[in-house]
């Protein structure tokens, strides 16, 4: 009742089968943002460009499911994924 | 951080590339591939956390190559837009709406084989993530349970 799919791949693939309650991939992008100087600092990513973080989670058969964005670029990956920030 | 996400053994190799040449991502594989393994010099994951890693990082992969995809397929993410912050964050959502929704209804878009082409070619160019191929293939040849 209201539970999400399991993939076809992670069911039906005994390599998987530790990972059989894995409902997708979760990942970091930094996308290219254009801002005002002022936000200059709070933008610009270890990387070197101004940018926001976002964070995807993608099931596994190629689709979206999840996405949260216009993070700072500079905020830390770990800080975005955590719950309680 | 979070019970809700699984994360590989720290400390532990995963190394994708060479186990993906010895086809060692089973846990149960033939006499003959260990052999064939052992003559050809190539490294299999020794214990359980090595193994975990990589059916770890197989899956993890998805998520990079539909990065990779979604980077290649709009230019609008490579390049900044000069609009008002609150309309740049919604640009990767919409652009993930419509990846689901031209994945719902023609999937073969992102999977024309010249396109795999030049985003592999692109990759391994850029940096030397592991691309996301075994999984579409199924199990290789000569495995057995």
């Amino acid at each position: 009742m209201g539970e999400t799919p399991i993939s076809q791949k992670i069911t039906t693939d005994l390599c998987f089968h530790y990972l059989r309650d894995c409902i997708g991939a979760v990942n970091g992008m930094h996308i290219q943002a254009f801002v005002p100087f002022e936000e200059h600092i709070h933008m610009c990513n270890q990387k070197g460009f101004l940018a926001q973080n976002c964070l995807f989670v993608c099931d596994l058969d190629l689709h979206f499911t999840y996405s949260m964005t216009r993070w700072d670029g500079a905020t830390a990956d770990a800080l975005e994924r955590c719950p309680y920030s | 951080m979070s019970d809700a996400l699984l994360v590989p053994y720290c400390g532990v190799r995963y190394h994708l590339k060479e186990w993906r040449q010895a086809n060692l991502r089973y846990a149960f594989v033939s006499v003959q591939q260990i052999i064939g393994n052992l003559i050809t010099n190539h490294v299999s994951p020794q214990d359980k956390k090595e193994l975990f890693n990589l059916c770890h990082t197989v899956l993890q992969n998805i998520v990079e190559h539909i990065f990779g995809v979604m980077k290649w397929k709009w230019r609008i993410l490579q390049l900044p837009p000069e609009y008002k912050m609150e309309v740049q964050a919604c640009i990767p959502a919409a652009l993930c709406a419509i990846h689901n929704f031209i994945q719902n209804l023609h999937p073969e878009t992102f999977f024309e084989p010249e396109f795999e082409m030049l985003y592999l070619a692109q990759t391994a160019k850029e940096d030397n993530v592991e691309l996301f191929g075994e999984l579409r293939e199924g199990p290789a040849d000569g495995t057995e349970w």
